[in-house]
């Protein structure tokens, strides 16, 4: 039986290029499934993104009241980019499945079973599965916010490199949202209810992430911590660059995000790797 | 050679306690207290290429956790094991290309997706040659005839529909081994019989290791080979299934809907005060089923008659035939004693034998029981 194993194993070993290819394909093909699981839930999307119209619009009246009175004290913005930068990352934020609570889930019922058993990586799975839920969410939310925005202020103006980068820097924010809600799931394996923990971090990314107005306008020192903090690589980041372009900023903030998604990668792997030990699946 | 060897393999889970009551609970989160609990003990057994092993036992015996340990899912707390030469738990990736598992307790199926969707997935999960994939894929369809449910949503198929499913999805990679869960748990009588048929088609035509796991004593009967028994995490058993069946699977029960009165049909012993069945059996001349025909009436009120009866000493067909010969059947269900029963009866024999449980394997006697 051995010698079967090797000649299928040598079969297998068709090049690195080729190797790499059919990973690819792997995730991929998880994450196409995903998409076209996920749009059963379209109903759901579509009612979190009417969540959307109220909240631009009774905080874009906030920032028309804001401009009025105090408008030279916030240099470089106006009420138009103040509500598309709210549109754009309300985008990010509404879109975020509820990935926690599922990694929660397959870690208490033992449906992590199913995954484990697979040829493939429990987080690339799981990553290409939540990408393949958070783009069929964030296109929707996307286009109901650009509606909401363009009705309630008119067209953005956003520069062609704001446009070019901003995919980028929303898929290196996703991505490190999975990190960090996938770790949060994976506490399943040492506590009660990971829901606690996905709550406070939830809520630290709305009010430190900059998601109702950017983080230049926070007083200090709630700006300084902010802008350290991982949060604003989620949602300020992408949000800012796309309404107000400079090579600079997005230079910085591309580097902030890659540092804190290494940084946060790294952490994971070895949470991961003591959790897999620690895998304890009673009965069927 | 062996294609699955385990060599004192052991799984002891730790849980948490907490006392009851409120001040309990504090106490527990202030000084928390565990409980050991060794779910599967050392256990050894080897299984040849080609083989239909039934690992058998009540719930919470150990099965699950051993075919976790030997997927690779689960580290055990101690002993060794290799599967196809590889050891799963280190090697688990490069094991999985070559076993398939299916948990009937769980769905591998996208459930707003039809069963086609999730079979191009698995497909490019284990790597699958396309043009190879897609004759695989129309052998299984063939096979487990189930061309009409490809693209009907998951969600949507009954259970036994879906389990059909799932076996084929299972099998897609060509794997050398298949380890089956319950496959048949909460399927009917039918589905029942199409999955084990099935099972027993692809190890003829595939020449597929099966290791199932069941506490169903029909999937044993009528599937496997040989079985394992496994209680409390140890082996009790391992022996074929043909004495299995001859020493603890004999007994049937047999629930009957008459059309006329169940009464009609037995007897009450002057003596003991027991029922008797009393039907002419063909070829005897008389009427009485004397107490050694293994024959034992469970229940006879209005239309239903409930009979438990030994096959080793009355086989089944004439005790029916003298029951049709008395009147119509409207119902009837045959079925095996549950595996709780089946183990307490091996104790029982096992201590009636020399006063101590001991495990009837055929070679290599288990200490476990000593």
């Amino acid at each position: 039986m051995d010698i079967l194993l090797k000649e299928r194993e040598q079969a297998r070993r068709r090049g690195q290029w080729a190797r790499l290819r059919l990973s690819c394909l792997k995730y991929l093909a998880v994450l196409r499934a995903s998409s076209a699981n996920n749009l059963a839930y379209i109903m759901e999307v579509i009612f979190r993104a009417l969540f959307l119209v109220a909240l631009i619009y009774i905080i874009g009246q906030l920032w028309r009241t804001t401009f009025a009175l105090h408008g030279s004290s916030l240099p470089g913005f106006t009420v138009n980019t103040m509500v598309w930068y709210l549109a754009a990352a309300e985008t990010l934020a509404t879109s975020l499945p509820a990935l926690t609570r599922h990694i929660d889930q397959e870690v208490r019922s033992g449906e992590l079973a199913y995954l484990l058993g697979r040829p493939c990586s429990y987080i690339l799975y799981n990553y290409a599965r939540y990408l393949g839920e958070r783009l069929v969410r964030l296109a929707l939310c996307g286009v109901v916010a650009a509606i909401v925005a363009l009705i309630f202020v008119g067209p953005p103006h956003f520069s062609l490199l704001g446009v070019l980068a901003w995919p980028l820097m929303v898929l290196l924010a996703i991505s490190i949202e999975f990190v960090c809600y996938f770790a949060i799931g994976l506490l399943a394996f040492w506590t009660e209810n990971t829901q606690p923990f996905s709550f406070l971090f939830s809520r630290l990314e709305l009010v430190l992430g900059g998601v109702l107005a950017p983080i230049e306008i926070f007083p200090q020192p709630l700006r300084g911590i902010a802008q350290i903090l991982p949060f604003s690589t989620m949602l300020y980041g992408p949000s800012r660059v796309l309404v107000q372009f400079s090579a600079g900023l997005f230079g910085l903030l591309v580097l902030q995000q890659a540092v804190t998604l290494l940084g946060a990668g790294l952490l994971l792997t070895v949470l991961y790797t003591i959790a897999a030990r620690r895998v304890s699946i009673h009965g069927g | 050679m062996p294609i699955i060897e385990v060599e004192g393999l052991t799984k002891t889970f730790r849980a948490r306690e907490r006392a009851a009551g409120f001040l309990g609970s504090l106490g527990s989160l202030i000084a928390p207290s565990y409980r050991e609990r060794q779910a599967v003990k050392p256990t050894s057994f080897a299984l040849e290429a080609g083989e239909v092993l039934a690992f058998i036992g009540p719930n919470g015996a150990g099965k699950s956790t051993t075919i976790k340990m030997l997927t690779g899912i689960l580290h055990p707390s101690g002993g060794r094991a290799s599967v196809l030469g590889l050891v799963p738990w280190e090697q688990r990736r490069r094991l999985a290309f070559h076993i398939a598992s299916v948990y009937g307790q769980k769905s591998q199926l996208w459930y707003h997706l039809p069963p086609q969707d999730t079979f191009n997935l698995l497909a490019r999960i284990y790597e699958l040659d396309q043009v190879e994939y897609r004759k695989r894929k129309d052998f299984l369809i063939e096979v487990f005839d189930i061309s009409e449910y490809l693209r009907t949503p998951a969600r949507k198929l009954s259970l036994g529909e879906r389990m059909r499913c799932e076996l084929a999805a299972a099998l897609l990679h060509k794997p050398s081994v298949v380890f089956l869960d319950e496959p048949t748990i909460g399927l009917d009588v039918i589905a029942k019989q199409r999955i084990r048929d099935l099972i027993g088609q692809l190890n003829a035509e595939e020449g597929l290791t099966v290791f199932l796991t069941s506490h169903d004593a029909g999937d044993v009967e009528q599937v496997c080979k040989r079985a394992i028994v496994i209680n409390h995490g140890e082996i009790v058993l391992d022996a074929p299934v043909a004495r299995l069946k001859h020493d603890y699977l004999r007994v049937k029960t047999i629930d009957l809907l008459l059309e006329d009165d169940a009464e009609t049909l037995v007897k009450t012993d002057a003596e003991s005060g027991q029922q008797r069945l009393s039907v002419q059996l063909p070829g005897s001349i008389d009427e009485e089923i004397t107490s050694d025909a293994g024959i034992t009436v469970l229940k006879a009120k209005g239309h239903g008659l409930k009979l438990e009866i030994d096959t080793a000493r009355s086989p089944l067909e004439p005790i029916m035939a003298a029951i049709i010969q008395h009147g119509h059947i409207i119902d009837m269900t045959i079925s095996d004693p549950p595996m709780e029963e089946i183990i307490a009866m091996m104790y029982r024999q096992a201590a009636q034998e020399d006063g101590k449980p001991v495990p009837l394997a055929p070679e290599k006697p288990l200490e476990a029981l000593s």
